[in-house]
Protein backbone atom coordinates (compact mmCIF):
# COMPACT_ATOMS: atom_id res chain seq x y z
CA UNK A 1 0.00 0.00 0.00
CA UNK A 2 1.17 3.61 -0.97
CA UNK A 3 2.49 5.78 2.42
CA UNK A 4 -0.17 8.32 1.44
CA UNK A 5 -3.31 6.01 1.10
CA UNK A 6 -1.87 4.58 4.46
CA UNK A 7 -2.22 7.66 6.20
CA UNK A 8 -5.72 8.43 4.54
CA UNK A 9 -6.76 5.11 6.07
CA UNK A 10 -5.16 5.35 9.43
CA UNK A 11 -7.43 8.77 9.21
CA UNK A 12 -10.45 6.64 8.35
CA UNK A 13 -10.47 4.18 10.78
CA UNK A 14 -9.46 6.89 13.23
CA UNK A 15 -12.85 8.90 12.62
CA UNK A 16 -15.62 5.75 12.54
CA UNK A 17 -13.60 3.67 15.40
CA UNK A 18 -16.58 4.69 17.61
CA UNK A 19 -19.27 4.05 14.97
CA UNK A 20 -18.06 0.83 14.13
CA UNK A 21 -16.95 -2.62 15.99
CA UNK A 22 -16.02 -4.40 12.52
CA UNK A 23 -13.84 -3.84 10.24
CA UNK A 24 -15.16 -2.57 6.94
CA UNK A 25 -14.14 -3.39 3.17
CA UNK A 26 -15.48 -0.47 2.40
CA UNK A 27 -11.87 1.11 3.29
CA UNK A 28 -10.34 -0.02 0.35
CA UNK A 29 -11.43 2.94 -1.88
CA UNK A 30 -11.90 5.41 0.70
CA UNK A 31 -8.21 6.98 -0.41
CA UNK A 32 -9.53 7.21 -4.11
CA UNK A 33 -12.76 9.16 -2.70
CA UNK A 34 -11.13 11.63 -0.32
CA UNK A 35 -8.36 12.67 -3.02
CA UNK A 36 -11.29 13.28 -5.62
CA UNK A 37 -12.91 14.84 -2.79
CA UNK A 38 -10.02 17.16 -1.89
CA UNK A 39 -9.36 17.76 -5.46
CA UNK A 40 -12.76 19.69 -5.49
CA UNK A 41 -12.09 21.05 -2.44
CA UNK A 42 -11.24 25.34 -1.87
CA UNK A 43 -7.64 25.56 -2.45
CA UNK A 44 -6.90 26.72 0.82
CA UNK A 45 -8.07 22.89 2.09
CA UNK A 46 -5.91 21.68 -1.17
CA UNK A 47 -2.85 23.51 0.15
CA UNK A 48 -3.57 22.26 4.23
CA UNK A 49 -4.00 18.93 3.21
CA UNK A 50 -1.06 18.54 1.18
CA UNK A 51 0.97 19.96 3.78
CA UNK A 52 -0.35 17.84 6.40
CA UNK A 53 0.00 14.62 4.11
CA UNK A 54 3.47 15.13 3.26
CA UNK A 55 4.81 15.94 6.30
CA UNK A 56 2.95 12.60 8.09
CA UNK A 57 4.75 10.94 4.65
CA UNK A 58 7.77 12.44 5.65
CA UNK A 59 6.94 10.95 9.69
CA UNK A 60 6.37 7.87 8.10
CA UNK A 61 9.36 7.42 6.26
CA UNK A 62 11.21 8.27 9.42
CA UNK A 63 9.23 5.30 11.24
CA UNK A 64 10.44 2.93 8.61
CA UNK A 65 14.03 3.61 9.18
CA UNK A 66 13.15 2.51 13.03
CA UNK A 67 12.15 -1.37 11.61
CA UNK A 68 8.99 -1.23 13.55
CA UNK A 69 6.54 -3.47 12.67
CA UNK A 70 3.45 -2.62 10.66
CA UNK A 71 0.78 -2.67 13.61
CA UNK A 72 3.15 -0.15 15.84
CA UNK A 73 3.58 2.41 13.02
CA UNK A 74 -0.25 2.35 12.27
CA UNK A 75 -0.52 2.65 15.76
CA UNK A 76 1.69 5.62 15.85
CA UNK A 77 -0.02 7.15 12.75
CA UNK A 78 -3.23 6.74 13.99
CA UNK A 79 -1.52 8.75 17.58
CA UNK A 80 0.35 11.43 15.51
CA UNK A 81 -3.41 12.11 13.35
CA UNK A 82 -5.10 12.29 16.93
CA UNK A 83 -2.47 15.07 17.92
CA UNK A 84 -2.31 16.55 14.09
CA UNK A 85 -6.40 17.04 13.85
CA UNK A 86 -6.16 19.18 16.71
CA UNK A 87 -3.92 22.63 15.00
CA UNK A 88 -5.97 25.30 14.32
CA UNK A 89 -7.22 25.48 10.31
CA UNK A 90 -5.54 21.65 9.92
CA UNK A 91 -8.64 20.48 11.98
CA UNK A 92 -10.39 22.54 9.19
CA UNK A 93 -9.19 19.76 6.87
CA UNK A 94 -9.45 16.98 9.34
CA UNK A 95 -13.10 18.21 10.14
CA UNK A 96 -13.95 17.92 6.41
CA UNK A 97 -11.85 14.09 6.00
CA UNK A 98 -13.69 13.10 9.28
CA UNK A 99 -17.05 14.17 7.34
CA UNK A 100 -16.69 12.51 4.43
CA UNK A 101 -15.13 9.44 6.45
CA UNK A 102 -19.11 8.90 7.88
CA UNK A 103 -20.66 9.79 5.33
CA UNK A 104 -18.82 6.94 3.01
CA UNK A 105 -19.21 4.93 5.98
CA UNK A 106 -22.86 4.94 6.12
CA UNK A 107 -23.62 5.73 2.07
CA UNK B 1 -37.69 15.99 -18.95
CA UNK B 2 -33.83 15.58 -18.41
CA UNK B 3 -33.42 14.07 -21.84
CA UNK B 4 -34.70 16.98 -23.84
CA UNK B 5 -32.29 19.30 -21.78
CA UNK B 6 -29.57 18.07 -24.06
CA UNK B 7 -31.28 19.84 -27.28
CA UNK B 8 -30.93 23.07 -25.31
CA UNK B 9 -26.43 22.25 -24.68
CA UNK B 10 -24.08 24.35 -27.41
CA UNK B 11 -21.95 22.44 -28.66
CA UNK B 12 -19.76 24.77 -30.52
CA UNK B 13 -18.64 27.05 -28.19
CA UNK B 14 -16.32 29.07 -31.15
CA UNK B 15 -18.21 32.53 -32.04
CA UNK B 16 -21.61 32.44 -29.75
CA UNK B 17 -23.17 35.41 -28.84
CA UNK B 18 -26.89 36.23 -27.33
CA UNK B 19 -29.07 39.07 -26.52
CA UNK B 20 -29.08 38.06 -22.88
CA UNK B 21 -26.44 36.34 -21.28
CA UNK B 22 -27.36 34.77 -17.30
CA UNK B 23 -24.55 33.58 -15.68
CA UNK B 24 -25.34 31.22 -12.59
CA UNK B 25 -28.77 28.81 -12.49
CA UNK B 26 -29.79 29.18 -8.87
CA UNK B 27 -32.60 31.33 -6.87
CA UNK B 28 -32.23 34.45 -9.38
CA UNK B 29 -30.85 32.96 -12.69
CA UNK B 30 -33.25 30.45 -13.29
CA UNK B 31 -36.19 33.05 -12.69
CA UNK B 32 -34.30 35.86 -14.72
CA UNK B 33 -34.09 33.41 -17.73
CA UNK B 34 -37.48 32.02 -17.44
CA UNK B 35 -39.14 35.49 -17.60
CA UNK B 36 -36.75 36.75 -20.64
CA UNK B 37 -37.45 33.67 -22.41
CA UNK B 38 -41.10 33.95 -22.01
CA UNK B 39 -40.68 37.76 -23.60
CA UNK B 40 -39.22 35.97 -26.49
CA UNK B 41 -35.43 37.09 -25.73
CA UNK B 42 -32.59 35.09 -27.17
CA UNK B 43 -30.61 33.78 -24.10
CA UNK B 44 -27.99 31.69 -22.58
CA UNK B 45 -27.74 30.44 -19.58
CA UNK B 46 -24.05 29.57 -18.05
CA UNK B 47 -23.77 27.24 -15.26
CA UNK B 48 -20.40 26.31 -13.52
CA UNK B 49 -21.80 22.91 -12.33
CA UNK B 50 -23.35 20.21 -14.14
CA UNK B 51 -27.16 19.00 -14.54
CA UNK B 52 -27.73 15.86 -12.34
CA UNK B 53 -30.58 13.99 -12.87
CA UNK B 54 -32.73 12.96 -9.92
CA UNK B 55 -31.34 9.46 -10.35
CA UNK B 56 -28.21 10.53 -9.26
CA UNK B 57 -28.79 10.79 -5.78
CA UNK B 58 -30.79 7.52 -5.88
CA UNK B 59 -26.83 5.99 -5.63
CA UNK B 60 -24.31 6.88 -2.85
CA UNK B 61 -24.59 9.72 -0.70
CA UNK B 62 -20.84 10.36 -0.28
CA UNK B 63 -21.06 10.27 -4.29
CA UNK B 64 -23.61 13.03 -4.61
CA UNK B 65 -22.57 15.11 -1.90
CA UNK B 66 -19.12 15.52 -2.89
CA UNK B 67 -20.32 17.21 -6.17
CA UNK B 68 -23.54 19.46 -6.57
CA UNK B 69 -21.86 21.52 -3.31
CA UNK B 70 -19.14 23.67 -4.02
CA UNK B 71 -15.99 22.77 -2.70
CA UNK B 72 -17.08 19.70 -1.58
CA UNK B 73 -19.20 21.22 0.92
CA UNK B 74 -17.12 23.32 2.00
CA UNK B 75 -16.00 27.19 2.15
CA UNK B 76 -13.75 27.81 4.53
CA UNK B 77 -14.35 30.83 6.54
CA UNK B 78 -11.39 31.87 8.47
CA UNK B 79 -11.24 34.18 11.83
CA UNK B 80 -12.76 33.69 15.11
CA UNK B 81 -14.28 30.97 14.80
CA UNK B 82 -13.37 29.63 11.28
CA UNK B 83 -16.20 27.55 10.03
CA UNK B 84 -17.36 26.30 6.95
CA UNK B 85 -20.18 28.37 4.35
CA UNK B 86 -21.96 25.67 2.20
CA UNK B 87 -23.71 26.73 -1.59
CA UNK B 88 -24.81 24.56 -4.21
CA UNK B 89 -23.08 24.36 -7.17
CA UNK B 90 -25.35 22.58 -10.05
CA UNK B 91 -28.12 23.31 -12.54
CA UNK B 92 -30.19 24.85 -10.67
CA UNK B 93 -27.99 26.03 -7.42
CA UNK B 94 -28.97 25.43 -3.99
CA UNK B 95 -33.05 25.34 -4.86
CA UNK B 96 -32.18 22.06 -6.13
CA UNK B 97 -30.37 20.80 -2.64
CA UNK B 98 -31.47 22.86 -0.07
CA UNK B 99 -34.86 21.71 2.31
CA UNK B 100 -37.65 23.59 -0.01
CA UNK B 101 -38.53 26.37 2.38
CA UNK B 102 -39.95 29.56 0.62
CA UNK B 103 -40.43 32.54 3.02
CA UNK B 104 -41.89 35.53 2.10
CA UNK B 105 -39.70 38.43 2.84
CA UNK B 106 -40.25 39.64 6.50
CA UNK B 107 -42.21 42.84 7.27
CA UNK B 108 -39.98 44.39 9.14
CA UNK B 109 -37.09 43.50 6.20
CA UNK B 110 -39.60 45.49 3.65
CA UNK B 111 -39.73 48.22 5.65
CA UNK B 112 -35.74 48.35 6.05
CA UNK B 113 -35.55 48.08 2.35
CA UNK B 114 -38.18 50.83 1.81
CA UNK B 115 -36.82 53.62 3.92
CA UNK B 116 -32.91 52.94 2.54
CA UNK B 117 -33.78 52.94 -1.04
CA UNK B 118 -36.18 55.74 -0.50
CA UNK B 119 -38.55 53.75 -3.08
CA UNK B 120 -41.81 51.41 -2.58
CA UNK B 121 -40.84 48.75 -5.79
CA UNK B 122 -39.96 46.52 -3.17
CA UNK B 123 -42.56 47.26 -0.66
CA UNK B 124 -45.19 44.61 0.52
CA UNK B 125 -48.08 45.22 -1.43
CA UNK B 126 -45.63 45.13 -4.50
CA UNK B 127 -43.71 41.85 -3.95
CA UNK B 128 -47.36 40.26 -2.48
CA UNK B 129 -48.55 39.50 -6.32
CA UNK B 130 -44.87 37.80 -7.19
CA UNK B 131 -44.91 35.78 -4.09
CA UNK B 132 -48.22 34.63 -4.75
CA UNK B 133 -46.77 33.56 -8.41
CA UNK B 134 -43.96 31.77 -6.97
CA UNK B 135 -45.58 29.95 -4.19
CA UNK B 136 -48.02 28.70 -7.15
CA UNK B 137 -44.78 27.99 -9.31
CA UNK B 138 -42.90 25.73 -6.78
CA UNK B 139 -46.21 24.45 -5.14
CA UNK B 140 -45.29 25.58 -1.91
CA UNK B 141 -47.52 24.18 0.48
CA UNK B 142 -47.92 24.28 4.79
CA UNK B 143 -46.28 21.48 5.80
CA UNK B 144 -48.15 19.08 8.57
CA UNK B 145 -47.37 17.36 11.43
CA UNK B 146 -49.46 14.79 11.07
CA UNK B 147 -47.97 13.08 7.93
CA UNK B 148 -45.13 12.12 9.82
CA UNK B 149 -44.11 9.07 11.85
CA UNK B 150 -40.98 11.05 13.48
CA UNK B 151 -42.07 13.23 16.58
CA UNK B 152 -38.80 15.77 16.51
CA UNK B 153 -41.04 18.51 14.72
CA UNK B 154 -43.84 17.67 17.26
CA UNK B 155 -41.50 18.35 20.13
CA UNK B 156 -41.45 22.01 18.77
CA UNK B 157 -45.40 22.44 19.08
CA UNK B 158 -45.22 21.07 22.78
CA UNK B 159 -42.46 23.23 23.83
CA UNK B 160 -44.80 26.13 22.32
CA UNK B 161 -47.97 24.67 23.75
CA UNK B 162 -45.97 24.74 27.08
CA UNK B 163 -44.26 28.14 27.27
CA UNK B 164 -47.00 30.05 24.95
CA UNK B 165 -44.59 30.87 22.30
CA UNK B 166 -45.25 30.80 18.55
CA UNK B 167 -44.35 27.90 16.81
CA UNK B 168 -45.42 27.47 12.94
CA UNK B 169 -45.65 24.74 10.42
CA UNK B 170 -43.20 25.85 7.64
CA UNK B 171 -43.84 26.51 4.07
CA UNK B 172 -42.18 23.95 1.70
CA UNK B 173 -41.66 23.30 -2.01
CA UNK B 174 -42.84 20.03 -2.26
CA UNK B 175 -45.01 18.04 -4.59
CA UNK B 176 -45.93 14.22 -2.73
CA UNK B 177 -42.74 14.52 -0.45
CA UNK B 178 -42.06 10.64 -0.12
CA UNK B 179 -40.32 11.71 3.34
CA UNK B 180 -36.68 9.76 2.17
CA UNK B 181 -35.01 12.16 4.25
CA UNK B 182 -32.55 12.85 1.76
CA UNK B 183 -33.34 17.09 1.54
CA UNK B 184 -29.89 17.90 1.50
CA UNK B 185 -28.00 16.08 -0.43
CA UNK B 186 -30.50 15.78 -3.07
CA UNK B 187 -34.24 15.10 -2.94
CA UNK B 188 -34.59 11.16 -4.59
CA UNK B 189 -38.01 10.97 -5.28
CA UNK B 190 -38.30 14.34 -7.21
CA UNK B 191 -41.04 15.95 -4.68
CA UNK B 192 -38.91 19.02 -4.25
CA UNK B 193 -39.82 21.95 -6.38
CA UNK B 194 -36.66 23.09 -7.33
CA UNK B 195 -36.43 26.29 -9.76
CA UNK B 196 -34.49 23.59 -12.27
CA UNK B 197 -38.14 21.94 -12.42
CA UNK B 198 -40.09 24.68 -12.67
CA UNK B 199 -38.36 27.54 -14.08
CA UNK B 200 -35.72 26.44 -16.25
CA UNK B 201 -36.96 22.91 -17.51
CA UNK B 202 -40.34 25.03 -19.19
CA UNK B 203 -37.51 28.18 -20.62
CA UNK B 204 -35.37 25.37 -21.98
CA UNK B 205 -39.05 23.83 -23.95
CA UNK B 206 -38.85 27.53 -24.89
CA UNK B 207 -35.49 27.63 -26.24
CA UNK B 208 -32.98 28.35 -23.72
CA UNK B 209 -29.24 28.04 -24.52
CA UNK B 210 -27.44 26.25 -21.69
CA UNK B 211 -23.72 25.92 -21.01
CA UNK B 212 -22.86 23.59 -18.06
CA UNK B 213 -19.54 23.02 -16.18
CA UNK B 214 -18.24 26.10 -17.67
CA UNK B 215 -17.35 28.91 -15.56
CA UNK B 216 -17.03 31.93 -16.23
CA UNK B 217 -13.71 33.96 -15.28
CA UNK B 218 -13.90 37.49 -16.58
CA UNK B 219 -16.09 40.43 -18.05
CA UNK B 220 -14.37 42.08 -21.05
CA UNK B 221 -15.37 45.54 -22.07
CA UNK B 222 -15.17 47.94 -24.98
CA UNK B 223 -15.70 51.61 -24.95
CA UNK B 224 -16.22 51.34 -21.26
CA UNK B 225 -19.16 48.77 -21.95
CA UNK B 226 -19.00 44.89 -21.13
CA UNK B 227 -19.86 43.26 -24.65
CA UNK B 228 -17.87 39.81 -24.18
CA UNK B 229 -17.86 37.33 -21.45
CA UNK B 230 -14.39 35.18 -21.23
CA UNK B 231 -15.53 31.58 -19.70
CA UNK B 232 -13.77 28.64 -19.31
CA UNK B 233 -14.75 25.12 -20.05
CA UNK B 234 -12.93 21.42 -20.03
CA UNK B 235 -9.62 23.88 -19.39
CA UNK B 236 -10.05 25.74 -22.52
CA UNK B 237 -11.53 29.34 -23.08
CA UNK B 238 -14.04 30.52 -24.70
CA UNK B 239 -15.89 34.37 -25.06
CA UNK B 240 -19.29 34.85 -25.46
CA UNK B 241 -20.85 37.83 -26.57
CA UNK B 242 -23.65 39.90 -25.29
CA UNK B 243 -25.54 42.78 -25.27
CA UNK B 244 -26.96 42.84 -22.08
CA UNK B 245 -25.27 40.55 -18.62
CA UNK B 246 -27.35 39.42 -16.08
CA UNK B 247 -24.90 38.04 -12.56
CA UNK B 248 -26.32 35.42 -10.31
CA UNK B 249 -23.40 33.61 -9.44
CA UNK B 250 -24.09 33.71 -5.73
CA UNK B 251 -22.72 36.03 -3.52
CA UNK B 252 -19.42 34.91 -3.18
CA UNK B 253 -18.67 34.48 -6.96
CA UNK B 254 -20.84 37.63 -8.15
CA UNK B 255 -18.51 40.25 -6.34
CA UNK B 256 -15.28 38.31 -6.99
CA UNK B 257 -16.16 38.09 -11.14
CA UNK B 258 -16.62 42.11 -10.70
CA UNK B 259 -13.74 42.40 -8.70
CA UNK B 260 -11.91 40.54 -11.60
CA UNK B 261 -13.11 42.16 -14.05
CA UNK B 262 -12.86 45.94 -13.19
CA UNK B 263 -10.01 46.54 -11.66
CA UNK B 264 -11.07 50.34 -10.23
CA UNK B 265 -14.19 49.23 -8.65
CA UNK B 266 -14.87 50.60 -5.36
CA UNK B 267 -16.72 47.52 -4.07
CA UNK B 268 -15.68 46.43 -0.62
CA UNK B 269 -17.72 43.22 -1.00
CA UNK B 270 -18.80 42.21 2.39
CA UNK B 271 -21.45 39.60 3.09
CA UNK B 272 -23.93 39.11 5.73
CA UNK B 273 -24.86 35.45 6.92
CA UNK B 274 -26.86 33.05 9.19
CA UNK B 275 -25.49 30.90 11.47
CA UNK B 276 -26.58 27.67 12.17
CA UNK B 277 -25.93 25.63 15.16
CA UNK B 278 -26.63 22.10 16.20
CA UNK B 279 -28.02 20.85 19.12
CA UNK B 280 -28.20 16.86 19.11
CA UNK B 281 -31.00 15.99 21.93
CA UNK B 282 -31.35 12.49 23.54
CA UNK B 283 -34.86 12.28 25.00
CA UNK B 284 -36.78 10.08 27.09
CA UNK B 285 -38.98 8.61 24.84
CA UNK B 286 -38.93 7.31 20.92
CA UNK B 287 -39.17 9.67 18.43
CA UNK B 288 -37.70 8.20 15.39
CA UNK B 289 -36.61 11.22 14.03
CA UNK B 290 -34.65 9.16 10.81
CA UNK B 291 -37.93 8.91 9.10
CA UNK B 292 -39.25 11.81 7.81
CA UNK B 293 -37.99 14.92 5.94
CA UNK B 294 -35.69 18.17 6.86
CA UNK B 295 -38.87 19.84 9.49
CA UNK B 296 -42.34 20.68 9.57
CA UNK B 297 -42.27 23.27 12.19
CA UNK B 298 -40.48 26.10 13.59
CA UNK B 299 -40.35 28.28 16.52
CA UNK B 300 -40.61 32.11 15.24
CA UNK B 301 -41.12 33.87 18.70
CA UNK B 302 -37.67 35.21 18.36
CA UNK B 303 -37.90 36.18 14.88
CA UNK B 304 -37.60 40.20 15.65
CA UNK B 305 -33.88 38.90 17.69
CA UNK B 306 -33.18 37.10 14.07
CA UNK B 307 -33.45 34.11 15.70
CA UNK B 308 -35.09 30.57 14.65
CA UNK B 309 -35.71 27.17 15.83
CA UNK B 310 -35.97 23.90 14.11
CA UNK B 311 -35.63 20.14 13.84
CA UNK B 312 -32.92 19.20 11.04
CA UNK B 313 -32.70 16.47 8.66
CA UNK B 314 -31.57 13.65 10.72
CA UNK B 315 -29.54 10.33 10.20
CA UNK B 316 -26.55 8.54 11.84
CA UNK B 317 -24.18 10.21 9.23
CA UNK B 318 -25.59 13.66 9.89
CA UNK B 319 -25.13 12.96 13.88
CA UNK B 320 -21.88 11.58 13.67
CA UNK B 321 -20.42 13.83 11.32
CA UNK B 322 -21.24 16.50 13.39
CA UNK B 323 -19.74 15.45 17.02
CA UNK B 324 -16.27 15.84 17.67
CA UNK B 325 -13.67 13.96 20.61
CA UNK B 326 -16.33 11.61 21.67
CA UNK B 327 -15.38 8.43 23.75
CA UNK B 328 -16.39 5.02 23.34
CA UNK B 329 -18.68 5.41 26.07
CA UNK B 330 -20.38 8.19 24.47
CA UNK B 331 -20.64 6.24 21.20
CA UNK B 332 -21.93 3.40 22.42
CA UNK B 333 -24.87 5.35 24.46
CA UNK B 334 -25.59 7.39 20.68
CA UNK B 335 -25.82 4.24 19.17
CA UNK B 336 -28.32 2.57 21.96
CA UNK B 337 -30.60 5.25 22.14
CA UNK B 338 -31.07 6.53 18.15
CA UNK B 339 -34.19 6.34 18.03
CA UNK B 340 -34.47 8.84 21.10
CA UNK B 341 -32.47 11.18 19.53
CA UNK B 342 -33.15 14.71 17.47
CA UNK B 343 -31.18 17.20 15.94
CA UNK B 344 -32.17 20.60 16.41
CA UNK B 345 -31.20 23.56 14.07
CA UNK B 346 -30.54 27.01 15.92
CA UNK B 347 -30.23 29.99 12.85
CA UNK B 348 -29.03 33.23 13.94
CA UNK B 349 -28.57 36.23 11.81
CA UNK B 350 -24.94 37.48 12.25
CA UNK B 351 -24.67 41.05 12.77
CA UNK B 352 -20.61 41.22 11.66
CA UNK B 353 -20.22 40.85 8.02
CA UNK B 354 -18.08 38.48 6.14
CA UNK B 355 -15.29 40.05 4.10
CA UNK B 356 -14.40 38.91 0.71
CA UNK B 357 -10.78 38.83 -0.65
CA UNK B 358 -9.43 38.60 -4.10
CA UNK B 359 -6.23 36.37 -3.66
CA UNK B 360 -5.20 35.43 -7.04
CA UNK B 361 -8.93 34.42 -7.88
CA UNK B 362 -9.51 32.36 -5.42
CA UNK B 363 -12.04 33.87 -2.96
CA UNK B 364 -10.57 34.15 0.63
CA UNK B 365 -12.79 34.57 3.26
CA UNK B 366 -12.48 36.64 6.67
CA UNK B 367 -14.87 36.26 9.95
CA UNK B 368 -15.34 37.26 13.18
CA UNK B 369 -18.44 36.83 15.36
CA UNK B 370 -19.60 40.00 17.40
CA UNK B 371 -19.36 39.92 21.44
CA UNK B 372 -23.14 40.93 21.03
CA UNK B 373 -23.88 37.77 19.03
CA UNK B 374 -21.53 35.37 21.19
CA UNK B 375 -23.99 36.88 24.04
CA UNK B 376 -26.88 36.49 22.24
CA UNK B 377 -26.32 32.83 21.21
CA UNK B 378 -25.59 32.09 24.85
CA UNK B 379 -28.60 33.29 25.99
CA UNK B 380 -30.80 31.43 23.53
CA UNK B 381 -28.90 27.65 23.23
CA UNK B 382 -29.31 28.44 27.79
CA UNK B 383 -33.54 28.87 26.91
CA UNK B 384 -34.09 26.05 24.60
CA UNK B 385 -32.05 23.78 26.40
CA UNK B 386 -34.66 24.42 29.27
CA UNK B 387 -37.36 24.09 27.35
CA UNK B 388 -35.88 20.90 25.78
CA UNK B 389 -35.31 19.60 29.25
CA UNK B 390 -38.92 20.76 30.28
CA UNK B 391 -40.64 18.58 27.93
CA UNK B 392 -38.09 15.54 28.70
CA UNK B 393 -34.33 16.16 27.07
CA UNK B 394 -32.73 13.91 28.74
CA UNK B 395 -29.35 14.81 27.23
CA UNK B 396 -28.10 17.85 25.05
CA UNK B 397 -24.80 17.85 22.89
CA UNK B 398 -24.02 21.84 22.62
CA UNK B 399 -22.48 23.04 19.67
CA UNK B 400 -19.16 23.31 20.60
CA UNK B 401 -16.25 21.91 19.67
CA UNK B 402 -15.12 19.94 22.77
CA UNK B 403 -18.93 18.47 22.45
CA UNK B 404 -20.17 19.32 25.34
CA UNK B 405 -23.13 17.52 27.18
CA UNK B 406 -25.25 18.58 29.46
CA UNK B 407 -27.93 16.96 31.57
CA UNK B 408 -29.44 19.57 33.20
CA UNK B 409 -29.70 23.34 33.07
CA UNK B 410 -26.93 24.02 35.71
CA UNK B 411 -24.40 21.89 33.35
CA UNK B 412 -25.50 23.82 30.30
CA UNK B 413 -25.08 27.27 32.13
CA UNK B 414 -21.09 25.92 33.05
CA UNK B 415 -20.57 24.67 29.57
CA UNK B 416 -21.90 28.51 28.29
CA UNK B 417 -19.76 30.15 30.88
CA UNK B 418 -16.55 27.87 29.94
CA UNK B 419 -16.74 28.06 26.37
CA UNK B 420 -15.38 30.84 24.02
CA UNK B 421 -16.49 32.52 20.35
CA UNK B 422 -13.42 29.87 19.17
CA UNK B 423 -14.99 26.88 20.59
CA UNK B 424 -18.11 27.27 18.62
CA UNK B 425 -18.92 24.73 16.28
CA UNK B 426 -21.04 26.45 13.24
CA UNK B 427 -21.77 26.10 9.95
CA UNK B 428 -23.23 28.85 7.19
CA UNK B 429 -25.46 28.33 4.28
CA UNK B 430 -27.25 31.33 3.97
CA UNK B 431 -25.18 34.14 2.47
CA UNK B 432 -26.64 37.66 0.55
CA UNK B 433 -25.98 41.20 0.50
CA UNK B 434 -22.18 41.23 -1.10
CA UNK B 435 -22.83 43.48 -4.02
CA UNK B 436 -26.35 45.37 -2.80
CA UNK B 437 -28.39 47.20 -4.38
CA UNK B 438 -28.54 51.12 -3.36
CA UNK B 439 -29.89 54.27 -3.45
CA UNK B 440 -25.85 55.70 -4.13
CA UNK B 441 -22.83 54.12 -4.93
CA UNK B 442 -21.95 53.45 -1.06
CA UNK B 443 -18.62 51.45 -0.97
CA UNK B 444 -20.60 48.15 -0.32
CA UNK B 445 -22.75 48.29 -3.38
CA UNK B 446 -22.34 48.18 -7.04
CA UNK B 447 -26.36 48.20 -8.08
CA UNK B 448 -28.87 50.63 -8.64
CA UNK B 449 -32.79 49.71 -6.75
CA UNK B 450 -33.34 48.20 -10.69
CA UNK B 451 -30.25 45.79 -10.22
CA UNK B 452 -28.37 47.77 -12.65
CA UNK B 453 -25.00 48.45 -12.33
CA UNK B 454 -24.10 51.96 -11.38
CA UNK B 455 -21.07 52.20 -13.98
CA UNK B 456 -22.68 50.02 -16.47
CA UNK B 457 -25.94 50.57 -17.85
CA UNK B 458 -25.82 46.73 -19.61
CA UNK B 459 -24.52 45.06 -16.35
CA UNK B 460 -27.46 43.43 -13.98
CA UNK B 461 -27.29 41.41 -11.20
CA UNK B 462 -30.19 38.98 -9.67
CA UNK B 463 -28.85 37.27 -6.79
CA UNK B 464 -28.56 37.02 -2.91
CA UNK B 465 -25.89 39.75 -4.06
CA UNK B 466 -27.81 42.65 -4.60
CA UNK B 467 -30.18 41.75 -1.42
CA UNK B 468 -30.07 45.45 0.40
CA UNK B 469 -29.70 44.00 4.06
CA UNK B 470 -29.79 40.40 6.01
CA UNK B 471 -33.38 38.47 5.30
CA UNK B 472 -34.15 36.56 8.57
CA UNK B 473 -35.32 33.16 7.33
CA UNK B 474 -34.27 31.63 4.32
CA UNK B 475 -33.23 34.11 1.46
CA UNK B 476 -34.76 31.80 -1.59
CA UNK B 477 -37.94 33.84 -1.51
CA UNK B 478 -36.68 37.26 -1.44
CA UNK B 479 -34.24 36.22 -4.51
CA UNK B 480 -36.71 34.93 -6.70
CA UNK B 481 -39.09 38.18 -5.91
CA UNK B 482 -36.51 40.36 -6.75
CA UNK B 483 -34.89 38.60 -9.82
CA UNK B 484 -38.68 38.48 -10.72
CA UNK B 485 -39.50 41.80 -10.23
CA UNK B 486 -36.25 42.88 -11.73
CA UNK B 487 -36.62 41.00 -15.32
CA UNK B 488 -40.37 41.93 -15.52
CA UNK B 489 -39.56 45.23 -15.20
CA UNK B 490 -36.37 46.36 -17.09
CA UNK B 491 -36.38 44.02 -20.43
Amino acid sequence: MKIKSKIIICAYENNISGITDQKSDIKNNFDLYIENVISNSHPLIKFSYNIVIYMLVFVNLTLLLFLLGEKKEKKILKFLLKKIEKIFFVNKVFKLIKVYSVIYYYG
Amino acid sequence: MDDQLKKNYIEDLEDISCDYLVVGSGAGGSVACSELIKKNKDVILVEEGSHYKIDHFKGSIADSFSKVWRNSGVTPILGNPSFGYGEGMCLGGGTYINGGLIYRTADTVLQDWEQRLKSKIYSKENLKPIFEKIEKNLNVTVEKNEIDKNKDSQILFDISKKNNIKCVNVRRAIKNCKRNNKCTTGCVSGAKQSTLQNYIYPAAAKGLRILTNTRAEKILLKNNKPFKLKVKKDQKYFKIKFNNIILACGPIQTPLLIKKSFNNTSLKSRMHVHHNLRLNVVFNKPLNSEIGTIFTSQIQEYINDGVLFSASNFDKSYLFSGLNNLNSNQYEFLKENINFLATYLFQIKATNEVKIFNFNNIPVLHYNLSESDFIKIKKYLLLFSKMMFEIGAKKIYLPFSNNCEATNVDEVKKSLDFNKIKNLDMVSVHGMSSARMSLDNTPNSFFNIEGRSFEYENLYCVDASILPTSTIESPQGSIMALSHSITERNF
